[in-house]
């Protein structure tokens, strides 16, 4: 896996907003990816310096799909923790 | 805010507004709380999107529009204050930029008007004058209508009222088989096909008589209409219209209490005058108002005299019984804009006028107190035949007043004109009337 391939979106939500005055920011990763390979992608990508990466594995959910019963598709979460005073610009304009 | 204001013609005035871009921020977080309840952002409960999460997402014009719909008419309204403009009707707003927020409003103004010496315009009254002819006349009218028709044993005559039967056919089919008609017979009358009521004459009761003529080309049954005719008279009755005699009688048979021919004369001739009168006085009120307004300047806008064609046509389009401005067009293949320039010069008069006038009636305090509206009121209804219920809601109702109030002054202040113009003020009786006229 190339480190381009790492980093998928960020996630804009209520609650990632709010987080990201602690300056942490939080993306949908690749599925394979782990926690030094991240930080060296968000490093890469976004010119800042990472303090430390949590992941969270978000499991799919089972949903009714009409008659029949489907598992949305599982994906790994990352909450990156920039140096103090580090900003990511991209979350400001989507 | 920074306001500059720039006369224009026909008593308009141009604001320039330049808002400042903090004032610009209070309107523009305005508008952000008043989008956020509105706007459904992915990822946020609603309301709870922040600011900049909002303007990326609606982009920064969908909220200074939404921003613009406070601040315009707040600053506006602000600047039209804090520049003492007596505006009349709504301004039309340009947006020149947006970053600094840049306004023009051009609004119309009180007209300023300039009175002419409308104390000093004379205009006499011309005098009434019920000549006898009138008189004869309208006793003439009356005769007519208490005419009675009578039986005669001649020949008719042109003006006779004549009753017959009627056969006609067209082409060996029937048209009409009436019994019974009857017909004042005039020469050159032209009920049912010209010549027919010539064809009448001179017949006595119980004569008939057979002829040809050709109907109308535009006959209202288009089956029949160019054909030749055959008609079939038998004479039954001719009657005379016999006017009744001008005396002492005839002015009682009318009732009204008249008791002899003298007292119906009198009466028509007071009456007559009564009318003349009023005419008179309405045609001298009309030219006194033009004189005093061509002696004074009015500026007024555009505006007043375009509400007041839309309320020219409104006034026209109802006494033609249309409910629809389209309808009204239709009947008399105009387009708007030919009717609004027909009416043009009228509605100008009519500002005009009624701006002068009341121009006058503030300078003159010329005022109607309650209780002649009242009497007004109760006088009106009557009129129109209503009960006492009536008079008391109408009495109440603030809208009925107001406008009674107005016709009320306003013919009090052209009463008051009119009284100056013909010199019946104190002081100048009569005699300057007649010299200016000399």
């Amino acid at each position: 896996m190339h480190l381009y391939e790492v980093l998928r979106r960020p996630l804009v939500t209520e609650k990632n907003t709010i987080l990201q005055e602690l300056g942490k920011y939080v993306f949908e990763v690749h599925k394979n990816a782990n926690k030094p390979m991240v930080k060296q992608a968000v490093q890469l990508a976004f010119k800042v310096k990472v303090e430390k990466v949590n992941i969270i594995n978000v499991h799919g959910e089972k949903k009714r799909f009409g008659a029949r019963m489907i598992t949305t598709p599982s994906w790994k979460k990352a909450v990156v923790t920039l140096k103090k005073g580090d900003k990511i610009q991209i979350f400001e304009g989507i | 805010m920074k306001v500059t204001k720039e006369k224009l013609d026909n008593s308009q005035v141009e604001l320039n507004i330049e808002i400042d871009n903090e004032e610009r921020e209070k309107y523009l977080a305005m508008a952000y709380r008043h989008l956020v309840n509105r706007v459904a952002v992915p990822g946020f409960r609603k309301g709870k999107a922040p600011r900049f999460i909002l303007e990326n997402l609606i982009g920064k014009e969908a909220l200074l529009k939404e921003a613009m719909e406070h601040l315009i008419p707040e600053t506006y309204s602000q600047a039209v204050k804090e520049q003492e403009l007596d505006t009349v009707g709504d301004p039309d707003i340009d947006i020149v930029t947006l970053e600094p927020v840049v306004i023009k409003a051009s609004v119309p103004v009180r007209p300023a008007i300039e009175l002419g010496d409308y104390k000093s315009i004379r205009i006499p009254v011309e005098p009434v004058e019920v000549s006898e002819d009138a008189v004869s006349n309208y006793l003439d009218n009356l005769r007519e209508r208490q005419a009675v028709w009578e039986p005669v044993e001649r020949k008719s005559q042109s003006g006779d009222r004549v009753t017959f039967d009627l056969e006609a056919m067209v082409e060996g089919k029937e048209m009409i088989n009436e019994k019974e008609l009857q017909l004042v017979v005039v020469e050159d009358s032209k009920v049912l096909t010209p010549g027919f009521s010539k064809s009448i004459l001179d017949m006595a009761g119980g004569e008939e008589k057979e002829f040809t003529l050709p109907l109308p080309e535009d006959y209202p049954q288009k089956e029949f209409g160019g054909k030749e005719c055959n008609f079939k008279v038998k004479v039954s009755g001719v009657k005379e219209k016999k006017l009744p005699e001008l005396n002492d009688d005839f002015a009682k048979s009318l009732g009204n209490g008249f008791e002899s021919l003298a007292d119906l004369t009198n009466k028509v001739t007071t009456d007559l005058r009564q009318v003349m009168e009023q005419v008179n006085r309405r045609k001298h009120e009309e030219s006194v108002v033009e004189a005093i307004v061509s002696a004074s300047t009015a500026e007024y806008s555009q505006y007043l005299v375009e509400k007041e064609i839309d309320r020219i046509i409104d006034e026209k389009v109802r006494a033609g019984g249309k409910n629809s401005v389209e309808s009204y067009l239709e009947d008399f293949k105009k387009s708007n804009e030919e009717i609004r320039n027909e009416v043009k010069d009228e509605a100008q008069k009519r500002v005009s006028g009624s701006l002068v006038l009341n121009k006058i009636r503030e300078n003159e305090n010329i005022e109607v107190n309650e209780e002649d509206v009242d009497r007004e009121i109760e006088k009106l209804v009557n009129i129109s035949g209503g009960n006492q219920d009536q008079v008391k809601s109408s009495l109440g109702s603030a809208q009925i007043r107001a406008s009674v109030k107005n016709s009320l002054t306003l013919q009090k202040t052209l009463k008051f004109l009119s009284d100056i113009a013909s010199g019946a003020e104190a002081g100048e009786k009569d005699t300057s009337a007649e010299k200016e006229t000399k």
